[in-house]
């Protein structure tokens, strides 16, 4: 039975919820729904990263074929004049304070990406912006899977 | 389950949340709850659009008495003075679940880098602007933080530009921004929220929510500590 690896680079460009469909459906490693891309990551390399020998029977690869595909995600049309199949684009979570939406700006940097969404999700022009709750370099680039926050000042009155 | 709360400020946010507060730790049969109120400000009728008193007069007082003869099973103590650097140590002790739903940064930053000094400490902060609020979450275990202090991403709060109470002249305490009621509410709602995830479901993942009544969103928030 061989046993399938992946490298760090390789599970970062995946979208969060596709590496928890993984640890949940292929890859056998419980309580990570709710975690953060980061520590899902660190689960799943500890388990199946290229270092790791650990055995494992969840991933065979033995083809079979396919019978079905249950896919959820987040895309919008983005270029309705490219062929089929090429109109969508996926999307990252953005917020503001109370106000969030997905947007395509992956590949954008964090910087462009307040200027653009400056008056829909009010964002502050002195602003940080937190990637995955982290404070990152205005020039970083958005990958899929991210979320970026623009932080809020907190309320004064009471 | 023992508990030992704080509540600083009995204003519009306060005094709301002490009354749900008290409801549900007067009916939960596996807390016992003490609950030290302060405040140094007095009720006035200027404040009947917002605030919940039955009389004039301090508000750490007026609530321990009102709530004495209403919630028996919890024990209340009034503090009818302002936190200030002298006295946090007497109104904060380890083990704490502070509320604190005061009206300026300043007592804010003071007590959140008071909480980072001791081993033990929640810390739930509420405020709000005319129709939006947040509230903040800090937890801290074993001397270890586990959700980021009132400070770490809110540098309005890390390096204030306003005062403490006691600071302020009788023409500013005079003057203040008006508030809407249901903003109040709405962050002393989100407050219970807090308390029951983290102190009765021991939930520590979340550390800061927003809502905005104009656009009707609650937005929560998961940050990363160091």
């Amino acid at each position: 039975m061989a046993q399938k690896k992946f490298t760090r680079e390789e599970l970062d460009a995946k979208r969060v919820v596709d590496l928890k469909e993984m640890c949940v459906y292929e890859l056998d490693i419980p309580g990570m729904t709710k975690k953060r891309k980061e520590v899902v990551i660190d689960a799943i390399m500890a388990k199946y990263g290229e270092a790791s020998t650990a055995k494992t029977s969840a991933i065979s690869t033995k083809a079979e074929p396919i019978k079905g595909v249950e896919f959820s995600g987040h895309s919008i049309l983005s270029k309705p004049e490219m062929p089929f199949g090429k109109r969508t684009s996926t999307t990252i979570q953005v917020s503001c304070g109370a106000s969030s939406g997905n947007f395509p700006v992956a590949g954008r940097s964090v910087k462009e990406v307040g200027e653009f969404l400056r008056e829909v999700l009010n964002v502050d022009r002195l602003s940080t912006g937190l990637v995955n709750g982290k404070e990152v370099d205005p020039d970083y680039l958005l990958k899929p899977g991210d979320n970026l926050e623009f932080l809020k000042p907190a309320g004064k009155k009471g | 389950m023992k508990l030992d709360i704080v509540i600083i400020g009995l204003g519009g946010v306060g005094s709301i949340l002490l009354g749900r507060l008290s409801r549900f730790l007067n009916f939960s049969r596996d807390i016992e709850a003490k609950i030290n109120l302060i405040d140094g400000d007095n009720y006035e009728v200027k404040n009947y659009e917002r605030q919940e008193f039955g009389q004039i007069g301090n508000k750490a007082d007026i609530k321990e008495l009102e709530s004495i003869t209403r919630y028996t099973n919890i024990k209340f103590e009034s503090f009818p003075v302002f936190i200030n650097e002298t006295n946090l140590n007497e109104m904060i002790k380890e083990d704490s679940i502070i509320f604190m739903c005061v009206d300026n940064h300043k007592t804010r930053m003071l007590v959140s880098n008071y909480c980072r000094n001791l081993k033990n400490v929640t810390l739930i902060s509420g405020g709000n602007e005319f129709t939006d609020g947040n509230v903040q979450i800090y937890i801290r275990k074993d001397s270890k933080d586990l959700t980021p202090d009132l400070c770490k991403y809110h540098p309005e709060i890390a390096n204030p530009d306003d005062k403490l109470p006691e600071e302020m002249s009788c023409e500013e305490l005079a003057q203040s921004d008006p508030q809407l009621y249901f903003t109040n509410l709405g962050v002393a709602t989100l407050m219970c929220w807090a308390f029951y995830n983290t102190v009765i479901k021991q939930d520590y993942e979340r550390s800061e929510i927003y809502f905005d009544i104009l656009s009707m969103n609650t937005n929560s928030k998961v940050r990363v500590v160091n």
